[in-house]
């Protein structure tokens, strides 16, 4: 297969939800917008405007849970407090609705922005049963103060919105309200999540660590999401306070949570439409239900459960869902077409291309490397020339009782291939983690262009220009490859949102481009990375570092995995980078490999440097007899791959 | 003095009983690393079921034993039929569909019961020992004795024996543990229906001192979660010994400070304590190692 038989702008395969026809989405918003209108039973203005309402803070609950990755079981913390300061604001201080209103919006903003430096870095569960606790701990708090909150009873407020010069108090008023404010921060929140910054996002939110070896400060971007979250929970709690007339406890508490969490998910995570079509359909339900009695719960409970267990996209995933079903497929439906994420068997015209780029790898590279070797373009080169490279001093590293690296100390010049070579266990990738900033060290120092680098912090060392590959590839499968390349890069210049700001541009898209031709990957550019094989994968994250323009490469393993072919496309592409004055850091046991592109290098054994010259000596070193685990192994990768 | 007393009594045998919680929360995490949010369902099934066979004319002990039989299925199926089908869930993922769980069997409880309160005489003994004017009732001291074995029994089983030790090496590599002839689908199960007897166990000593209703699961879960949670998620004993730590301190909050403040404090603070203990030493949201 070669780039003429593969148009290099072949329309993308849409994988995404969002990538939609606008024609269609548009009919379907304004159906849901007229649709109170249509006489369905209980779905009345009132119902409409509280599910619109709802909506929002499934919105803020879905930044999070959907885009983020960070499981919000507390999503009514922040709808429960904003609520209650924006009535005791307005009716026990005082202050003009509209100005409570804001305030209340700020303070949620600022309590985040600090809670969210607590809470943004924990993973997973402890994420999500923190925000769980503080959103019970919240309600609890809010009825143990009935001299001020009216415990359980509540606080009771005028039913209207003062919007400025306005009112909003007939359904009707209320419902264009709701319906302008959605659009409004549907709107809004598109921009915080698509394109480039979407991309980032799905790389924080698929491997944070590769994320935060490309400069992107993972911390920092769970943090605003966290922030936006809580404004627009905010907001919504604040709509629902003077929608309802009143507020209780139970607003901030965990049926709350529970229960938008669940508008969330019905809806579809990772879905804009998703959470307001979740938020309708379960406010209609519950309202429809609500003569049910006892056993309301139940449906409820069941419909979340069916969706979770059994609709991945949730409501807003439907289509897509019908799309790619077998049926679909076998009707030969138009727009029908496989599941590639979930690796299911590719029909039809993916299928073939799968074929042919996955079955002949041979040709594939083979073609690839005569174009891709060795001269790179001229964005691949280091940014800025010289620099005096890299230098560790007496790194050591200790896990418990067991010293994995001990006082090793290595240089790795501008314009040159380093080596380290040593055995499983001798602490190579140790090594590399330290130097990338991936692990702190026990002691020891990293100096970089003559400046001692802060310990563990891989952010840093993105922006001062060291890139670094991973053993096993770490690349975000929901986006192409294209995508996944432009993520790496776009990350240094943050989420553009707070702090550093800037758009990429032109410049960059050339970058990637230019990586993704150096690389040989340039016909496979539009191809979801779910698709694309372990080898290839590899080459992919040594695009994404390339597009950084790194001034040190660190490479872990890089041959492992990879075809001949493959392996002689990146033999090509390292000297390449060499030319070009970047310095380049290699470790592996394949002495071969390295041996191939290697200036000098370095033996580790037992976490000790036992060797430090040039490639013969190397040879000599790891190929002597007596029981060395590093000659062992440096055969028997040679051999085996 | 009396006040003292009954305030020690009242915050231990509520503490055993988030103990018993939390130790089956730790005994599925470290056997699949799912956080079991829905453990607390098995003490409201087990109590809900005993309460209705007593109502209708069984003897408590068979009431009780069928009711403790009920939460360790409910543990078991929530293993076997949820969990099994999909072992490839992102932990997150998992999360939610066990709050889903949770609320569909307080769906089911919510329609067979109604919002009613119920309880049963004890099957132990309804004995009361008065100690300075405080009623300390027997059952209670069989409840901590019970949390107390329950916790070294456990401890010992993970600790000391081969199949112990291979439950913990399930969740770290399931798919390597299954190559070196060790049976992660039992171990699970087993985990699972241990978890859901002790919840039971837990509900048909402590009901008859108080009351269960519908909804009682959620929130003995989360008090259960802190004491599992101080434990690193890992210490069988250490979550029990958590649990007692985390009723005393609700109970002396309650009846020093304000009583209606007393749980959301306790919920708020040990939570973030805890939480905090255990994401000190995680990086870049949980994927340390390269």
């Amino acid at each position: 297969m070669s780039a003429k038989e593969t148009p290099a702008r072949r329309p993308d395969t849409p994988l995404r939800p969002w990538r939609g026809r606008p024609p269609w989405r548009l009919a379907g918003v304004i159906v849901l917008v007229a649709s109170p209108f249509f006489g369905i039973p209980s779905w009345t203005l009132s119902t409409a405007v509280l599910a619109g309402i709802f909506g929002l803070a499934a919105l803020a609950v879905n930044l999070l849970v959907g885009f983020g990755r960070m499981v919000n079981l507390g999503g009514a913390a922040f709808l429960g407090l904003a609520a209650y300061g924006a009535v005791l604001g307005s009716t026990q201080f005082g202050i003009p609705f509209t100005l409570a209103a804001l305030a209340t919006l700020a303070a949620a903003a600022l309590v985040a922005w600090l809670a969210g430096g607590l809470f943004a870095k924990l993973p997973g569960f402890y994420f999500a049963v923190a925000m769980l606790g503080i959103s019970s701990a919240i309600q609890g708090v809010l009825e143990a103060f009935p001299s001020v909150t009216d415990g359980d009873s509540g606080l009771t407020t005028v039913r209207t919105l003062p919007l400025g010069i306005v009112t909003v108090s007939s359904n009707l008023a209320w419902y264009a309200t709701i319906v302008v404010i959605t659009v409004i921060v549907v709107g809004a929140v598109h921009w915080l999540v698509r394109s480039s910054r979407g991309r980032v996002l799905a790389l924080v939110r698929e491997d944070p660590l590769a994320a935060s070896v490309h400069g992107v400060d993972v911390l920092h971007v769970r943090r605003v999401l966290f922030t936006v979250s809580a404004v627009l929970a905010a907001l919504s709690g604040v709509l629902l306070a003077r929608w309802q007339g009143v507020v209780v406890p139970q607003d901030a508490g965990l049926v709350q949570s529970v229960q938008l969490l669940g508008f969330a998910i019905v809806g579809g995570l990772g879905s804009l439409a998703g959470p307001v079509l979740g938020a309708s359909l379960l406010t209609w339900l519950s309202t429809a239900t609500s003569g049910l009695g006892n056993i309301e719960l139940l449906v409820y409970g069941l419909i979340f459960f069916f969706v979770v267990a059994f609709l991945r996209g949730g409501v807003a995933g439907l289509p897509d869902m019908v799309r790619t079903s077998r049926l679909a497929r076998r009707l030969g439906l138009p727009g029908s077409r496989t599941r590639g994420a979930d690796g299911a068997a590719l029909p039809g015209a993916v299928a073939g291309e799968a074929g042919s780029a996955a079955g002949e790898p041979g040709s594939a590279a083979g073609e690839a490397a005569p174009a891709a070797v060795p001269v790179p373009g001229p964005g691949i080169g280091p940014r800025g020339g010289g620099g005096s490279g890299l230098a560790v001093v007496s790194l050591s590293k200790s896990f418990g009782g067991v010293r994995a690296v001990n006082d090793v100390s290595l240089e790795a010049a501008p314009a040159s291939v380093t080596a380290i070579i040593g055995g499983n266990g001798a602490g190579k990738s140790t090594v590399l983690n330290m130097i990338s900033g991936v692990e702190p060290p026990t002691s020891g120092k990293v100096i970089f262009d003559g400046r001692e680098l802060s310990a563990g912090d891989p952010v840093e060392r993105a922006r001062l220009g060291i890139g670094r590959t991973f053993q096993t590839a770490r690349v975000a499968p929901d986006l192409t490859v294209e995508e996944n390349v432009l993520a790496g890069a776009e990350g240094l210049y943050g989420l553009g949102l707070v702090g550093r700001s800037g758009r990429p541009g032109r410049d960059l898209a050339d970058r990637c481009r230019d990586a993704l031709r150096t690389t040989g990957l340039e016909h496979i550019a539009h191809r979801p990375m779910a698709e694309i094989g372990g080898g290839q994968r590899k080459l992919v994250e040594v695009a994404r570092a390339l597009a950084l323009r790194p001034k040190l490469l660190l490479m872990d393993e890089p041959g492992a995995g990879l075809s001949l072919e493959e392996i002689s496309v990146l033999s090509g592409l390292i000297r390449g980078l060499r030319d070009s004055g970047t310095a380049v850091l290699v470790i592996d046991h394949n002495l071969d490999f390295v041996a191939d592109v290697a200036d000098r290098g370095y033996v580790l054994e037992l976490g000790q440097v036992v060797y430090e010259g040039d490639v013969a000596g190397m040879r000599k070193q790891v190929e002597w007899p007596a029981g060395s685990a590093v000659a062992a192994a440096g055969r028997g990768g040679g051999a085996g791959e | 003095m009396t006040l003292l007393i009954q305030t020690i009594y009242s915050g231990l045998i509520n503490g055993a009983s988030y103990g018993l919680i939390g130790l089956g929360i730790v005994l599925c995490y470290r056997s699949s690393r799912v956080v079991n949010l829905a453990q607390g369902e098995s003490y409201m099934i087990a109590g809900l079921i005993t309460a209705e066979l007593v109502t209708s004319g069984f003897p408590v002990l068979a009431a009780a034993v069928c009711g403790i039989a009920a939460a360790t299925v409910f543990g078991a199926g929530l293993e076997r039929l949820v969990l099994r089908p999909r072992l490839s869930w992102s932990a997150e993922r998992l999360i939610i569909l066990v709050v889903a769980v949770a609320l569909c069997a307080e769906g089911i409880a919510n329609y067979a019961a109604g919002p009613n309160q119920y309880s049963f005489t004890s099957p132990v003994s309804s004995g009361v020992l008065i100690l300075d004017g405080a009623v300390v009732s027997y059952d209670g001291i069989v409840l901590i004795g019970v949390l107390l074995v329950a916790g070294a029994v456990t401890s010992w089983f993970l600790h000391r024996t081969v199949l112990g030790q291979g439950m913990s090496a399930c969740a770290e590599n399931p798919s390597v543990s299954s190559l070196l002839g060790i049976n992660v689908s039992m171990m699970r199960i087993i985990a699972y229906s241990v978890a859901g007897f002790l919840g039971g166990l837990s509900a048909v000593l402590l009901v008859p001192l108080s009351s269960v209703t519908y909804d009682a699961g959620l929130s003995l879960t989360l008090l259960g979660y802190v004491a599992a949670a101080l434990a690193a998620m890992r210490s069988p004993l250490g979550a029990c010994l958590a649990g007692l730590v985390v009723g005393l301190a609700e109970s002396f909050l309650g009846t020093y400070v304000n009583e209606l403040l007393a749980e959301p404090l306790v919920l708020g603070v040990l939570m973030i304590v805890a939480v905090l203990l255990l994401g000190r030493r995680i990086r870049f949201g949980g994927v340390v190692r390269a």
